[in-house]
């Protein structure tokens, strides 16, 4: 399954109650309450579980948690950075 | 300084830049961060800025929006209003366009501070007629919108360069600001602060803590939030520096973090979240919390278990309070913690009164409670009650503010020890995250959506679990929104802390026996079940 559809997919189930229809990767989901400041902290551990990467707390701010987007572009150049391949 | 009951001239207990300070301190910071300013400069911006309103013919008691990102700007345009006899109108920086242009209608404001961006987003609606100048700051900005003289804010100032004015002098009675607060019937109301109210609230801080022109405050909450006035008054009125944490930084923490370390905060005051997002995410390293001699919080209650973790990562040197009271007293109760406060499960107490204010528990039955552990309404008298909302006389607690007294619908007791302690609320008022909500605006937001025909708003868990849950019915015929629809429409008129986690389709909201919605019977469990006399959750 592609980063995006995982994401998307834990989204939906952690904070919509799985009604998740018309969530788009460029859905701004901390503009629309979908994710919290604390929310974030379980989403980040969620990631670092999913995608065996670690994100540091520098990251982990809402310009990376816009969108599930911004949550794949970050995945990806963590996965870069850590040597491990891109999916 | 945010002078008042200085003896040689008590007469003057209004908030302002006072002289001798700026003069005591004219090379030291009164703003660091991004957009640096000493007080020397503030004082000679804030001056032009004044003389400049005061062409424009404000009188006193005129409102002054502003509108803008958090700068030392912001800080400016408030203080200038303040030296100009008018009242300062803070908006929340991220807010829908359709709630700031409510908020300019109701409040009239004679000036508006804004900046290029936001003034585009106002083009397309209707200002009030009131307006006589939109100040800009920025480079790019018409001439004229809506009929209302557009001034870039360089522009408007250089005027006044080189020009004594005499500033008027406002009443200790006389209006300093209006914040403006959820309000339950669907549009926000804004709670009028006098000059007293404040400065009274200033004295008590200048009292209970030991600081000076060495310290340094973080600014976290909006100026919208009665928090701000802590901040920015307290910290102005006896020479300290002022960080501004700037709207994308409030709930970053590691932005948080390095700005305590690099600005040396030592006075720091925001909401118990807040607090607990730092010490939870492991950023207070020993480092970074070395500065910090006061952690105050407020605005919704502290879990216990979060704030000893949080007093494990600072030095045990810092003093901790509590502080309490609604927009309409701004703090009124405060409790320094104690080790034995953390050593229980029962929250941290509320504490006692601030100096100017009079506290009462009145139980059901009207009489004031004075033993311990009996539940009764927290009632407030004396110096910081506001004088009342603006133009909203109808609201339930106008007429004690007529009469000098703030109901402020918190249930609480008083302990073993007689301090006061929080028991909850008796409306439909609720604190997420410290944000001040009135479930019944989030309702009046979701009817304004054309398939929807009923809607019910409840907070379901608690703490920072705590989530908006609607239940909904829909138009005959109609599909109805899915989630996120309803929190598009939603987000075009509430701010984003008020739009609803999740929704439920009911075929009927549950009633009472007074054909009132029964909020009681709406909690997930029952609202799903077939069962339900209340319907058919689908």
């Amino acid at each position: 399954m592609s980063p995006t559809k995982l994401i998307t997919d834990y989204i939906a189930d952690a904070w919509m109650d799985g009604d998740a229809d018309g969530l788009e990767p460029h859905t701004p989901i901390a503009e629309l309450n979908i994710i919290d400041s604390a929310g974030i902290f379980d989403l980040v551990q969620y990631l670092q579980d999913e995608f065996r990467i670690t994100v540091p707390l520098r990251e982990v701010s809402l310009r990376n948690f816009r969108s599930v987007q911004t949550i794949c572009d970050l995945v990806e150049r963590l996965r870069k950075d850590e040597g491990g391949t891109a999916a | 300084m945010i002078s008042w009951t200085s003896t040689t001239q008590p007469s003057r207990a209004v908030v302002h830049l006072s002289s001798t300070v700026v003069e005591a301190h004219a090379d030291r910071p009164a703003f660091v961060g991004t957009d640096p300013v000493t007080y020397g400069e503030f004082s000679q911006r804030v001056d032009l800025l004044a003389a400049r309103l005061l062409d424009l013919e404000v009188r006193l008691g005129d409102r002054l929006a502003i509108w803008m990102e958090k700068k030392p700007r912001y800080a400016e345009a408030i203080l200038a209003a303040l030296h100009a006899g008018c009242a300062y109108v803070p908006l929340y920086g991220a807010q829908p366009i359709g709630r700031v242009t409510g908020i300019l209608a109701d409040s009239e404001p004679t000036v508006l501070f804004t900046e290029p961006t936001r003034l585009d987003a106002l083009g397309r609606s209707e200002l009030p007629a009131s307006l006589r100048a939109i100040v800009v700051d920025g480079t790019e900005a018409p001439d004229q919108v809506s009929g209302v003289r557009v001034w870039r804010w360089a522009d408007f100032v250089r005027l006044a360069a080189g020009r004594v004015t005499l500033m008027p002098t406002p009443a200790p009675a006389d209006l300093a600001a209006v914040l403006y607060t959820s309000g339950s019937t669907g549009a926000p109301k804004g709670v009028r602060l006098s000059h007293r109210n404040l400065t009274n609230f200033v004295d008590w801080a200048r009292t209970e803590l030991d600081v000076g022109a060495d310290d340094v405050f973080a600014n976290h909450a909006s100026f919208n939030f009665d928090l701000s006035t802590f901040d920015l008054f307290t910290a102005l009125a006896v020479g300290a520096a002022v960080w501004i944490v700037g709207d994308d930084q409030v709930r970053d923490v590691s932005a948080l973090s390095e700005g305590i370390r690099e600005h040396g905060v030592t006075v720091w005051y925001s909401v118990p979240s807040v607090l607990n997002l730092l010490s939870s995410s492991g950023c207070l390293t020993a480092d970074t919390v070395r500065s910090l001699r006061y952690v105050l919080f407020a605005g919704e209650e502290f879990p216990v278990p979060q704030l000893r973790e949080l007093v494990g990562r600072l030095s045990s040197a810092t003093v901790l309070y509590n502080l309490y009271g609604p927009t309409e007293t701004n703090v009124c109760t405060f409790h320094r913690v104690r080790d034995a406060d953390l050593r229980r499960e029962a929250p941290v107490p509320m504490g006692t009164a601030i100096t100017g204010a009079r506290v009462r528990v009145v139980d059901h039955n009207g009489h004031t409670v004075t033993d311990s552990d009996t539940i009764g309404e927290l009632i407030v008298e004396g110096e910081c009650v506001t004088p009342g909302y603006w133009r909203r006389d109808g609201e339930p607690a106008a007429e004690g503010h007529a009469q000098g007294r703030h109901h402020t619908g918190d249930l609480v007791s008083y302990d073993q020890e007689g301090l006061l302690v929080y028991r909850g609320r008796r409306d439909r008022m609720v604190k997420l995250s410290g944000y001040r909500v009135e479930l019944g605006e989030i309702e009046a937001a979701v009817l304004e959506h054309p398939d929807i025909t009923d809607a019910a708003v409840v907070v379901e868990g608690s703490g920072t679990q705590a989530r908006l849950v609607l239940y909904h019915t829909v138009r005959t015929g109609a599909d109805g929104p899915k989630l996120l629809q309803i929190k598009q429409h939603c987000a075009d008129r509430l701010p984003h802390y008020m739009l609803p986690h999740l929704a439920t389709r009911l075929d009927q909201l549950p009633r009472n026996a007074n054909g009132k919605t029964d909020y009681r019977r709406l909690h997930r469990g029952l609202a799903h079940s077939t069962s339900d006399p209340a319907g058919t959750a689908r």
